[in-house]
């Protein structure tokens, strides 16, 4: 229900990173990174401050030039294609920061996730699907965004970023900066769009609560993955443990 | 003489607003000041000559619609021109420091007037009102006691309120009105929700200049003569109407124009008119002086 048909499988992998290269003018922050994620899973990306797992979720958004490597989603290589057309091919980011657009309703953030609708009546039924989904953005659909709570805006974010009923959804650090029973609701709903048949990428600093949601991880350390594997054994790793959990 | 002056300043003022918008919008989206935009307004200004010359020759100058004809044609033209200069002139330094495209905006204005000045003549040109209406509308009209309103002036102030009121419409209500906004407060994130930014800013550019060429062919019909160097004083006017009432903000625009088109209108009629391009800056000056960012200017929202 949530979801639009993912592309047809090909190879396992809904999304590859392979041998991804990119940074910000001359500095180099990923230095030829891989990644799989498959159809139907969480996977988590964890890593230090500035590691540089939000420049992954850009270049794959298409946000940032890849300058070596490539990037293939659905079997079909996306690597420079611009923004739009990735949101289009059912690829969505719900950013670090929220990123809500202050001066626009909430009801109107939630038609910006669904701007390439371009049917009006698909758009408004979804708006009320969100809705449904989150009665205290319900509530405040008049209000602008800027003066929601924290925990609100993510909420409105996570909305927004459903109404273009993706496949797969990267959420850079959802729980960051929330309150623990608002941060139970984020990973409750991480499950639940999963269970609704989506595809997710999860860059989390809480590496205890996201991986023991994923079904697999990726540890990224000052732009190279140095280790991978299921949630489990993520969670069980030493240098996990040692540098992530404070165990 | 205070009701006069009233009808006077809001026809000026309408005239400043629908030029200030142009600036506002560009710099809400791109926070660069598009020195050119007062170029487009004088290019507005000799578009509706042409026009005219045009119906004249159909004979169709008479028509009811013909004013209104007259715009519209310097509006169509004037944006493909200032969609054409974005992709030109500022389109190719979207990457490149923040006074780079000021200095292009310079070129354009530069290229603009030299561009006028060798085809139409570097001497006023008429603008030949009379062949629009067939009694001279700038001598009657609708007298409110002893003040007059002629009927140029409620064509002027009529078409401009009803621009503005369509542009509200356009930015609150569409698709792509709603996807400006979003642009102008969050470039990343719009792109993010699969808005193509270079149509928002074209469209931004295109919607300007229309706005800004109406202006130029109401001021060709309001004082019935033009030459290459109006966009000079009446851009930069505008622009200080635009940062009066908040730059960035469209109804600020419109509030900045009014104001400083009553400013100007009551200054002259009190005070002295010798002095008419000074109130300008001396609104500028109080308005910033008690509110920075302007009357309407919030420093987080825009558009
Ligand atoms: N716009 C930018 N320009 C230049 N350097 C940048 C830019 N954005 C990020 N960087 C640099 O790239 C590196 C990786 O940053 P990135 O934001 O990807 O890290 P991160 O893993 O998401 O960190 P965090 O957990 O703090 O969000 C950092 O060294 C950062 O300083
Ligand atoms: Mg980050």
């Amino acid at each position: 229900m949530l979801s639009r048909a993912a592309p047809a499988a090909g190879p396992a992998a809904l999304l590859s990173l392979r041998g991804l290269r990119c940074g910000y003018g001359q500095l180099e922050v990923l230095h030829g990174i891989s990644l799989e994620v498959r159809r139907g899973e969480i996977v988590a990306l964890l890593g230090a401050n500035g590691a540089g797992k939000t420049t992954a979720i850009a270049a794959i958004s298409g946000l940032l030039p890849a300058t070596a490597g490539a990037i293939s989603y659905g079997g079909r290589d996306i690597t420079g294609l611009p923004p739009d057309r990735i949101v289009a091919l059912g690829v969505v980011q719900v950013p670090e920061g929220r990123r809500i657009f202050p001066g626009l309703t909430v009801r109107e953030n939630l038609e910006m996730g669904a701007y390439l609708t371009e049917n009006r009546r698909a758009r408004a039924a979804g708006i009320e699907r969100a809705f449904a989904m989150f009665p205290r953005l319900a509530e405040r659909r008049d209000q602008p965004g800027g003066t929601l709570s924290g925990g609100e805006q993510q909420m409105l974010a996570i909305a927004r970023g459903l109404m273009s009923q993706p496949a797969l959804m990267l959420l850079d650090e959802p729980s960051l900066g929330l309150a623990p029973i608002v941060v139970d609701a984020v990973f409750d709903l991480i499950r639940e769009i999963r269970a609704g048949g989506i595809t997710v990428v999860l860059v989390e600093q809480n590496a205890q609560r996201s991986l023991e949601i994923a079904d697999r991880g990726y540890l990224l350390e000052t732009g190279a993955m140095v280790l991978e594997g299921t949630g489990a054994a993520l969670l069980a790793h030493q240098r996990v443990r040692a540098s992530y959990l404070g165990a | 003489m205070f009701l006069q002056q009233l009808i006077n300043g809001l026809t000026v003022g309408a005239i400043y607003s629908l030029i200030a918008l142009g600036y506002t919008m560009v710099y809400g989206i791109l926070e660069f000041i598009n020195f050119a935009h007062g170029e487009v307004y004088m290019l507005g200004a000799y578009l509706g000559i042409i026009a005219l010359g045009l119906l004249t020759q159909w004979g169709a100058a008479g028509w009811a619609l013909a004013p209104l004809l007259v715009i519209l044609f310097a509006m169509v033209w004037a944006a493909a021109w200032g969609g054409t200069i974005e992709r030109v002139a500022y389109r190719p330094l979207r990457a490149a420091p923040r006074l780079s495209p000021l200095i292009s905006a310079l070129g354009v204005s530069i290229v603009l007037q030299n561009f006028v000045m060798l085809t139409q003549g570097a001497r006023d040109q008429v603008f030949r009102r009379e062949l629009l209406f067939s009694s001279d509308f700038n001598a009657c009209g609708l007298s409110l006691g002893a003040c007059t309103v002629s009927y140029t002036q409620l064509l002027i102030i009529g078409t401009a309120l009803a621009l503005m009121a369509g542009l509200t419409l356009f930015v609150d209500r569409t698709r792509m009105g709603r996807a400006m906004r979003a642009t102008a407060q969050d470039q990343r994130m719009a792109r993010l929700c699969g808005v193509d930014v270079d149509t928002v800013i074209r469209t931004t550019f295109v919607i300007g200049s229309a706005l800004g060429a109406a202006a130029g062919v109401m001021v060709a019909l309001y004082y019935g003569v033009v030459n290459f160097y109006i966009g000079y004083v009446a851009g930069l006017k505008a622009f200080i109407a635009a940062v009066a009432g908040g730059i960035g903000s469209i109804p600020g625009a419109m509030l900045g124009g009014l104001l400083l088109g009553l400013a100007e209108s009551f200054g002259a009629g009190y005070l002295s008119s010798q002095y008419k391009d000074v109130y300008a800056f001396v609104i500028l000056i109080v308005v910033l002086l008690v509110r920075p960012q302007g009357i309407l200017g919030n420093k987080r929202d825009k558009v």
